[in-house]
Protein backbone atom coordinates (compact mmCIF):
# COMPACT_ATOMS: atom_id res chain seq x y z
CA UNK A 1 0.00 0.00 0.00
CA UNK A 2 1.65 3.22 -1.17
CA UNK A 3 0.85 6.90 -0.51
CA UNK A 4 -1.62 7.05 -3.38
CA UNK A 5 -3.49 4.03 -2.02
CA UNK A 6 -3.66 5.60 1.43
CA UNK A 7 -4.93 8.85 -0.07
CA UNK A 8 -7.62 6.88 -1.88
CA UNK A 9 -8.61 5.16 1.39
CA UNK A 10 -8.93 8.58 3.08
CA UNK A 11 -10.95 9.97 0.18
CA UNK A 12 -13.33 6.99 0.30
CA UNK A 13 -13.76 7.54 4.05
CA UNK A 14 -14.47 11.24 3.41
CA UNK A 15 -17.16 10.34 0.88
CA UNK A 16 -18.69 7.76 3.24
CA UNK A 17 -18.95 10.35 6.02
CA UNK A 18 -21.12 12.45 3.73
CA UNK A 19 -23.69 9.64 3.44
CA UNK A 20 -26.61 10.24 5.80
CA UNK A 21 -26.70 7.41 8.28
CA UNK A 22 -28.41 5.08 8.37
CA UNK A 23 -28.09 4.39 4.67
CA UNK A 24 -26.83 2.22 1.88
CA UNK A 25 -24.09 3.14 -0.54
CA UNK A 26 -22.79 1.63 -3.78
CA UNK A 27 -19.05 1.76 -4.38
CA UNK A 28 -18.73 1.45 -8.14
CA UNK A 29 -15.32 0.04 -9.06
CA UNK A 30 -13.86 -1.94 -11.98
CA UNK A 31 -14.13 -5.73 -11.58
CA UNK A 32 -10.35 -6.09 -11.49
CA UNK A 33 -10.21 -3.74 -8.49
CA UNK A 34 -13.02 -5.18 -6.35
CA UNK A 35 -10.80 -7.04 -3.92
CA UNK A 36 -8.60 -3.94 -3.52
CA UNK A 37 -11.62 -1.71 -3.00
CA UNK A 38 -12.99 -4.08 -0.34
CA UNK A 39 -9.58 -4.04 1.31
CA UNK A 40 -9.30 -0.24 1.16
CA UNK A 41 -12.76 0.08 2.68
CA UNK A 42 -11.85 -2.25 5.53
CA UNK A 43 -8.52 -0.50 6.03
CA UNK A 44 -10.39 2.80 6.37
CA UNK A 45 -13.28 1.57 8.48
CA UNK A 46 -11.36 -0.73 10.85
CA UNK A 47 -7.98 0.93 11.01
CA UNK A 48 -8.49 4.65 10.42
CA UNK A 49 -12.03 5.10 11.75
CA UNK A 50 -12.06 2.40 14.43
CA UNK A 51 -15.45 1.10 13.25
CA UNK A 52 -16.99 -2.29 13.80
CA UNK A 53 -18.84 -4.35 11.22
CA UNK A 54 -19.76 -7.39 9.20
CA UNK A 55 -18.20 -8.43 5.90
CA UNK A 56 -20.40 -10.71 3.80
CA UNK A 57 -18.33 -12.51 1.19
CA UNK A 58 -20.09 -13.47 -2.04
CA UNK A 59 -17.27 -13.75 -4.55
CA UNK A 60 -14.05 -14.81 -2.79
CA UNK A 61 -13.86 -16.80 0.45
CA UNK A 62 -13.17 -14.81 3.62
CA UNK A 63 -9.67 -16.31 4.02
CA UNK A 64 -8.30 -14.06 1.30
CA UNK A 65 -9.42 -10.86 3.00
CA UNK A 66 -8.43 -12.13 6.45
CA UNK A 67 -5.01 -12.91 5.02
CA UNK A 68 -4.70 -9.48 3.43
CA UNK A 69 -5.72 -7.69 6.62
CA UNK A 70 -3.29 -9.69 8.74
CA UNK A 71 -0.54 -9.11 6.19
CA UNK A 72 -1.07 -5.37 6.60
CA UNK A 73 -1.35 -5.75 10.38
CA UNK A 74 -4.91 -4.50 10.52
CA UNK A 75 -6.62 -5.55 13.72
CA UNK A 76 -9.49 -7.96 13.04
CA UNK A 77 -11.17 -7.80 16.44
CA UNK A 78 -13.83 -5.53 15.00
CA UNK A 79 -14.75 -7.50 11.91
CA UNK A 80 -17.00 -10.54 11.64
CA UNK A 81 -17.09 -12.52 8.39
CA UNK A 82 -20.23 -14.06 6.99
CA UNK A 83 -18.80 -16.31 4.31
CA UNK A 84 -21.26 -17.53 1.68
CA UNK A 85 -18.81 -19.06 -0.74
CA UNK A 86 -16.19 -20.92 1.23
CA UNK A 87 -17.98 -24.19 0.61
CA UNK A 88 -17.70 -23.54 -3.14
CA UNK A 89 -14.07 -22.45 -3.10
CA UNK A 90 -12.20 -25.67 -2.31
CA UNK A 91 -10.34 -23.67 0.32
CA UNK A 92 -8.83 -25.87 2.99
CA UNK A 93 -7.53 -23.20 5.35
CA UNK A 94 -8.81 -23.32 8.89
CA UNK A 95 -11.58 -20.93 9.87
CA UNK A 96 -10.81 -18.02 12.08
CA UNK A 97 -12.98 -17.69 15.16
CA UNK A 98 -14.77 -14.63 13.76
CA UNK A 99 -16.57 -16.33 10.89
CA UNK A 100 -20.03 -17.66 10.18
CA UNK A 101 -19.66 -20.08 7.30
CA UNK A 102 -23.06 -20.24 5.66
CA UNK A 103 -24.14 -22.01 2.51
CA UNK A 104 -26.50 -19.47 1.06
CA UNK A 105 -24.93 -18.74 -2.29
CA UNK A 106 -27.96 -20.26 -4.02
CA UNK A 107 -30.47 -18.50 -1.79
CA UNK A 108 -29.33 -14.92 -1.61
CA UNK A 109 -32.76 -13.73 -0.47
CA UNK A 110 -32.07 -15.44 2.86
CA UNK A 111 -28.91 -13.46 3.59
CA UNK A 112 -30.74 -10.68 5.39
CA UNK A 113 -32.20 -13.27 7.77
CA UNK A 114 -28.67 -14.12 8.86
CA UNK A 115 -28.04 -10.48 9.69
CA UNK A 116 -31.39 -10.20 11.45
CA UNK A 117 -30.38 -13.08 13.70
CA UNK A 118 -27.63 -10.81 14.94
CA UNK A 119 -29.99 -8.16 16.23
CA UNK A 120 -31.10 -8.14 19.81
CA UNK A 121 -29.20 -11.33 20.35
CA UNK A 122 -26.25 -11.71 22.64
CA UNK A 123 -23.25 -12.95 20.83
CA UNK A 124 -19.50 -12.62 21.18
CA UNK A 125 -19.22 -9.93 18.54
CA UNK A 126 -22.20 -7.70 19.22
CA UNK A 127 -25.67 -7.27 17.82
CA UNK A 128 -26.65 -4.92 15.04
CA UNK A 129 -27.33 -2.05 17.47
CA UNK A 130 -23.60 -1.87 18.21
CA UNK A 131 -22.39 -2.27 14.66
CA UNK A 132 -21.26 0.55 12.37
CA UNK A 133 -21.21 -1.11 8.95
CA UNK A 134 -22.15 -4.09 6.84
CA UNK A 135 -19.99 -4.56 3.76
CA UNK A 136 -21.34 -6.74 0.97
CA UNK A 137 -18.83 -8.19 -1.47
CA UNK A 138 -19.35 -8.16 -5.25
CA UNK A 139 -23.01 -9.00 -5.95
CA UNK A 140 -22.53 -9.80 -9.64
CA UNK A 141 -21.33 -13.43 -9.21
CA UNK A 142 -24.57 -14.15 -7.36
CA UNK A 143 -26.25 -14.00 -10.78
CA UNK A 144 -24.58 -17.32 -11.46
CA UNK A 145 -26.64 -18.96 -8.71
CA UNK A 146 -29.74 -16.80 -8.32
CA UNK A 147 -32.27 -15.10 -10.52
CA UNK A 148 -32.52 -11.34 -10.58
CA UNK A 149 -35.81 -11.36 -8.62
CA UNK A 150 -34.13 -13.08 -5.67
CA UNK A 151 -31.32 -10.55 -5.72
CA UNK A 152 -33.86 -7.75 -5.81
CA UNK A 153 -35.67 -9.31 -2.84
CA UNK A 154 -32.38 -9.43 -0.95
CA UNK A 155 -31.58 -5.80 -1.76
CA UNK A 156 -35.01 -4.62 -0.56
CA UNK A 157 -34.75 -6.45 2.75
CA UNK A 158 -31.10 -5.40 3.19
CA UNK A 159 -31.93 -1.72 2.66
CA UNK A 160 -34.87 -2.01 5.05
CA UNK A 161 -32.66 -3.60 7.70
CA UNK A 162 -29.95 -0.97 7.38
CA UNK A 163 -32.25 2.01 7.63
CA UNK A 164 -34.00 0.55 10.67
CA UNK A 165 -30.80 0.87 12.70
CA UNK A 166 -29.37 4.24 13.68
CA UNK A 167 -25.87 4.97 12.45
CA UNK A 168 -25.59 1.79 10.44
CA UNK A 169 -24.17 1.99 6.95
CA UNK A 170 -24.53 -0.69 4.28
CA UNK A 171 -21.80 -0.76 1.62
CA UNK A 172 -22.16 -2.62 -1.68
CA UNK A 173 -19.08 -2.97 -3.88
CA UNK A 174 -19.69 -3.72 -7.54
CA UNK A 175 -18.70 -2.93 -11.11
CA UNK A 176 -21.65 -1.14 -12.72
CA UNK A 177 -20.56 -2.55 -16.10
CA UNK A 178 -20.72 -6.19 -15.03
CA UNK A 179 -24.50 -6.38 -15.52
CA UNK A 180 -26.56 -3.36 -16.47
CA UNK A 181 -29.84 -4.80 -15.18
CA UNK A 182 -28.31 -5.58 -11.79
CA UNK A 183 -26.72 -2.15 -11.65
CA UNK A 184 -30.09 -0.50 -12.33
CA UNK A 185 -31.70 -2.49 -9.51
CA UNK A 186 -28.86 -1.84 -7.05
CA UNK A 187 -29.06 1.89 -7.69
CA UNK A 188 -32.75 1.84 -6.66
CA UNK A 189 -31.71 0.57 -3.24
CA UNK A 190 -28.81 2.88 -2.40
CA UNK A 191 -28.75 6.48 -1.22
CA UNK A 192 -25.39 7.33 -2.70
CA UNK A 193 -23.03 6.07 -5.39
CA UNK A 194 -19.28 6.55 -4.93
CA UNK A 195 -17.28 6.29 -8.16
CA UNK A 196 -14.02 4.74 -6.88
CA UNK A 197 -12.33 4.86 -10.30
CA UNK A 198 -12.98 8.60 -10.48
CA UNK A 199 -11.70 9.12 -6.93
CA UNK A 200 -8.52 7.29 -7.93
CA UNK A 201 -8.09 9.35 -11.08
CA UNK A 202 -8.48 12.57 -9.09
CA UNK A 203 -5.50 11.78 -6.85
CA UNK B 1 -25.60 -13.97 -15.96
CA UNK B 2 -22.84 -11.51 -15.14
CA UNK B 3 -20.60 -11.14 -18.17
CA UNK B 4 -16.99 -12.26 -17.90
CA UNK B 5 -14.59 -9.41 -17.43
CA UNK B 6 -11.61 -10.11 -19.70
CA UNK B 7 -8.04 -8.90 -19.55
CA UNK B 8 -6.21 -8.30 -22.80
CA UNK B 9 -3.43 -10.82 -23.34
CA UNK B 10 -1.24 -8.13 -24.90
CA UNK B 11 -0.42 -10.53 -27.77
CA UNK B 12 -1.36 -8.96 -31.12
CA UNK B 13 -4.07 -11.07 -32.74
CA UNK B 14 -4.70 -13.35 -29.73
CA UNK B 15 -7.46 -11.30 -28.07
CA UNK B 16 -9.51 -11.62 -31.25
CA UNK B 17 -9.15 -15.41 -31.03
CA UNK B 18 -10.44 -15.62 -27.45
CA UNK B 19 -13.41 -13.25 -27.16
CA UNK B 20 -11.26 -10.32 -26.04
CA UNK B 21 -8.80 -11.82 -23.57
CA UNK B 22 -8.34 -14.06 -20.55
CA UNK B 23 -11.41 -14.34 -18.27
CA UNK B 24 -10.93 -12.49 -14.98
CA UNK B 25 -10.14 -14.20 -12.65
CA UNK B 26 -8.67 -17.38 -14.17
CA UNK B 27 -5.55 -19.54 -14.36
CA UNK B 28 -3.98 -20.37 -17.72
CA UNK B 29 -1.15 -22.56 -18.89
CA UNK B 30 1.09 -21.41 -21.73
CA UNK B 31 3.07 -24.48 -22.75
CA UNK B 32 5.74 -25.12 -25.33
CA UNK B 33 9.22 -26.43 -26.01
CA UNK B 34 12.45 -24.47 -25.71
CA UNK B 35 12.52 -21.24 -27.70
CA UNK B 36 8.81 -21.11 -28.49
CA UNK B 37 8.24 -17.83 -26.59
CA UNK B 38 6.77 -18.79 -23.22
CA UNK B 39 8.65 -16.20 -21.17
CA UNK B 40 8.07 -13.58 -23.85
CA UNK B 41 4.35 -14.37 -23.64
CA UNK B 42 4.43 -13.84 -19.87
CA UNK B 43 6.31 -10.56 -20.19
CA UNK B 44 3.98 -9.23 -22.87
CA UNK B 45 0.99 -10.15 -20.71
CA UNK B 46 2.42 -8.26 -17.72
CA UNK B 47 3.54 -5.19 -19.67
CA UNK B 48 0.08 -4.95 -21.25
CA UNK B 49 -1.34 -4.84 -17.71
CA UNK B 50 1.24 -2.31 -16.57
CA UNK B 51 0.15 0.03 -19.37
CA UNK B 52 -3.43 -0.30 -18.11
CA UNK B 53 -2.43 0.45 -14.48
CA UNK B 54 -2.88 -3.16 -13.46
CA UNK B 55 -0.38 -4.51 -10.98
CA UNK B 56 1.72 -7.47 -12.13
CA UNK B 57 3.72 -10.06 -10.22
CA UNK B 58 6.32 -12.25 -11.95
CA UNK B 59 7.57 -15.36 -10.13
CA UNK B 60 10.56 -17.11 -11.62
CA UNK B 61 11.37 -20.65 -10.52
CA UNK B 62 14.80 -20.55 -12.14
CA UNK B 63 16.86 -18.82 -9.40
CA UNK B 64 17.53 -16.07 -11.88
CA UNK B 65 18.79 -12.76 -10.47
CA UNK B 66 16.67 -9.70 -11.30
CA UNK B 67 19.54 -8.08 -13.19
CA UNK B 68 19.77 -11.10 -15.49
CA UNK B 69 16.08 -10.91 -16.14
CA UNK B 70 16.32 -7.18 -16.88
CA UNK B 71 19.22 -7.75 -19.22
CA UNK B 72 17.13 -10.18 -21.19
CA UNK B 73 13.97 -8.10 -21.20
CA UNK B 74 15.84 -4.95 -22.27
CA UNK B 75 16.18 -6.52 -25.71
CA UNK B 76 12.45 -6.01 -26.20
CA UNK B 77 11.15 -2.64 -27.33
CA UNK B 78 7.75 -3.30 -25.76
CA UNK B 79 9.21 -3.51 -22.25
CA UNK B 80 9.53 -0.27 -20.31
CA UNK B 81 12.18 -1.07 -17.71
CA UNK B 82 10.63 1.44 -15.30
CA UNK B 83 7.79 -1.06 -14.92
CA UNK B 84 10.10 -3.43 -13.00
CA UNK B 85 9.89 -2.85 -9.28
CA UNK B 86 6.75 -0.76 -9.77
CA UNK B 87 3.89 -2.03 -11.95
CA UNK B 88 5.68 -5.37 -12.32
CA UNK B 89 7.18 -6.92 -9.20
CA UNK B 90 9.75 -9.64 -9.80
CA UNK B 91 10.20 -12.50 -7.34
CA UNK B 92 12.70 -15.33 -7.53
CA UNK B 93 11.34 -18.49 -5.87
CA UNK B 94 14.01 -20.83 -7.25
CA UNK B 95 15.75 -21.39 -3.92
CA UNK B 96 12.46 -22.08 -2.17
CA UNK B 97 11.61 -24.66 -4.82
CA UNK B 98 14.95 -26.37 -4.25
CA UNK B 99 15.14 -26.17 -0.46
CA UNK B 100 11.64 -26.05 1.02
CA UNK B 101 8.56 -28.25 1.06
CA UNK B 102 5.60 -27.46 -1.13
CA UNK B 103 3.52 -26.09 1.73
CA UNK B 104 6.21 -23.52 2.59
CA UNK B 105 6.37 -22.54 -1.07
CA UNK B 106 2.59 -22.09 -1.24
CA UNK B 107 2.65 -19.96 1.93
CA UNK B 108 5.36 -17.79 0.42
CA UNK B 109 3.41 -17.32 -2.83
CA UNK B 110 0.26 -16.53 -0.83
CA UNK B 111 2.15 -13.94 1.26
CA UNK B 112 3.66 -12.32 -1.80
CA UNK B 113 0.30 -12.05 -3.56
CA UNK B 114 -1.24 -10.54 -0.43
CA UNK B 115 1.60 -8.01 -0.26
CA UNK B 116 1.51 -6.97 -3.93
CA UNK B 117 -2.25 -7.42 -4.62
CA UNK B 118 -1.69 -8.04 -8.35
CA UNK B 119 -4.31 -8.28 -11.06
CA UNK B 120 -1.85 -10.26 -13.23
CA UNK B 121 0.46 -13.06 -12.08
CA UNK B 122 3.02 -15.07 -14.06
CA UNK B 123 4.86 -18.15 -12.76
CA UNK B 124 7.68 -19.03 -15.17
CA UNK B 125 8.10 -21.98 -15.59
CA UNK B 126 5.90 -24.06 -13.30
CA UNK B 127 7.12 -27.41 -14.66
CA UNK B 128 10.56 -26.92 -13.05
CA UNK B 129 8.88 -27.61 -9.71
CA UNK B 130 7.82 -31.18 -10.59
CA UNK B 131 11.09 -33.06 -10.03
CA UNK B 132 11.64 -31.35 -6.65
CA UNK B 133 8.28 -32.30 -5.20
CA UNK B 134 7.94 -35.69 -6.93
CA UNK B 135 4.92 -37.44 -5.37
CA UNK B 136 3.64 -34.15 -3.91
CA UNK B 137 3.65 -32.41 -7.30
CA UNK B 138 -0.03 -33.03 -8.04
CA UNK B 139 -1.07 -31.90 -4.56
CA UNK B 140 1.11 -28.82 -4.96
CA UNK B 141 -0.44 -27.99 -8.35
CA UNK B 142 -3.97 -28.52 -7.10
CA UNK B 143 -3.42 -26.25 -4.10
CA UNK B 144 -1.49 -23.65 -6.09
CA UNK B 145 -4.17 -23.36 -8.75
CA UNK B 146 -6.87 -23.18 -6.11
CA UNK B 147 -4.92 -20.50 -4.28
CA UNK B 148 -4.49 -18.49 -7.48
CA UNK B 149 -8.17 -18.81 -8.38
CA UNK B 150 -9.21 -17.55 -4.98
CA UNK B 151 -7.25 -14.32 -5.43
CA UNK B 152 -8.71 -11.75 -7.81
CA UNK B 153 -6.19 -12.10 -10.60
CA UNK B 154 -5.49 -13.61 -13.99
CA UNK B 155 -2.58 -16.01 -13.63
CA UNK B 156 -0.43 -17.40 -16.42
CA UNK B 157 1.72 -20.44 -15.69
CA UNK B 158 4.29 -21.34 -18.30
CA UNK B 159 5.22 -24.97 -18.83
CA UNK B 160 8.02 -26.72 -20.60
CA UNK B 161 6.87 -29.46 -22.98
CA UNK B 162 9.14 -32.50 -23.07
CA UNK B 163 9.94 -34.00 -26.50
CA UNK B 164 7.14 -36.33 -27.59
CA UNK B 165 4.73 -34.96 -24.99
CA UNK B 166 1.73 -32.93 -26.31
CA UNK B 167 1.55 -30.73 -23.18
CA UNK B 168 2.32 -30.99 -19.43
CA UNK B 169 -0.66 -33.12 -18.48
CA UNK B 170 -0.44 -32.69 -14.69
CA UNK B 171 -1.01 -28.94 -15.09
CA UNK B 172 -3.49 -29.05 -17.95
CA UNK B 173 -6.25 -30.81 -16.07
CA UNK B 174 -6.51 -28.12 -13.42
CA UNK B 175 -6.25 -24.84 -15.33
CA UNK B 176 -8.99 -22.86 -17.08
CA UNK B 177 -7.10 -22.29 -20.32
CA UNK B 178 -4.31 -23.95 -22.25
CA UNK B 179 -2.33 -22.21 -24.98
CA UNK B 180 0.25 -24.25 -26.83
CA UNK B 181 3.31 -22.71 -28.48
CA UNK B 182 5.14 -24.93 -30.91
CA UNK B 183 7.94 -24.93 -33.44
CA UNK B 184 7.69 -27.15 -36.52
CA UNK B 185 10.22 -27.84 -39.20
CA UNK B 186 8.72 -27.08 -42.59
CA UNK B 187 10.53 -26.88 -45.89
CA UNK B 188 13.89 -26.66 -44.20
CA UNK B 189 13.00 -23.90 -41.74
CA UNK B 190 11.45 -23.79 -38.29
CA UNK B 191 8.09 -22.06 -38.02
CA UNK B 192 6.37 -21.07 -34.82
CA UNK B 193 2.70 -21.59 -33.98
CA UNK B 194 0.19 -20.73 -31.28
CA UNK B 195 -2.88 -22.83 -30.57
CA UNK B 196 -5.67 -22.26 -28.06
CA UNK B 197 -6.34 -25.77 -26.84
CA UNK B 198 -8.99 -24.83 -24.31
CA UNK B 199 -10.41 -21.71 -22.68
CA UNK B 200 -13.37 -22.25 -20.40
CA UNK B 201 -16.42 -20.09 -21.05
CA UNK B 202 -14.90 -18.82 -24.29
CA UNK B 203 -15.83 -19.30 -27.91
CA UNK B 204 -12.23 -19.49 -29.13
CA UNK B 205 -10.54 -20.06 -32.46
CA UNK B 206 -9.13 -23.55 -32.88
CA UNK B 207 -6.15 -24.80 -34.85
CA UNK B 208 -2.50 -23.76 -35.04
CA UNK B 209 -1.98 -20.12 -35.93
CA UNK B 210 1.42 -19.01 -37.29
CA UNK B 211 3.24 -16.50 -35.06
CA UNK B 212 6.43 -14.52 -35.14
CA UNK B 213 8.52 -13.27 -32.24
CA UNK B 214 10.04 -9.86 -32.70
CA UNK B 215 11.94 -7.49 -30.40
CA UNK B 216 9.45 -4.77 -31.27
CA UNK B 217 6.19 -6.51 -30.36
CA UNK B 218 7.12 -9.82 -28.73
CA UNK B 219 4.73 -12.48 -29.98
CA UNK B 220 2.46 -11.57 -32.90
CA UNK B 221 -0.22 -13.82 -34.42
CA UNK B 222 0.57 -13.35 -38.09
CA UNK B 223 -3.08 -13.37 -39.18
CA UNK B 224 -3.51 -10.06 -37.32
CA UNK B 225 -1.19 -8.39 -39.80
CA UNK B 226 -3.47 -8.97 -42.77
Amino acid sequence: MDKKDLKLVKNIMKELKEVDNPGTVLLDTPTTQIMKTNFFLLKGLLDLEDKKGYFMTLDRPHQNMAYLLSNYKINQENIWYIDNVNHLSGNKKIYRNNVDAVENAFQIEKLTEILKEKQGKRNDFGNLENIDFVLIDNLAPMLNYNNIENIQEFLSSFEELIISHDNLIGCLVMDSNSNKNLDRIVRKHVKTVIDVKKLKEDI
Amino acid sequence: MAKFERLSTGIKGLDEMVDGGFPFPSVSLVAGGAGTGKTTFGLKFLTQGARQEEQGLFFTTLSEPTQWMLRYTNQFDFVDKDFFGNEIKYQDIGLLVQNEGYEELLDFIDDKIAEVMPQRIVIDPITVVGPFFEQDYRSFLFELINLLKNWQAVSVLTGEVAPGEPYPQEVTYAVDSVILLSMLEEEGSRRKYLEVLKMRGTDHTTGKQPISITTEDGIVVLKSRF
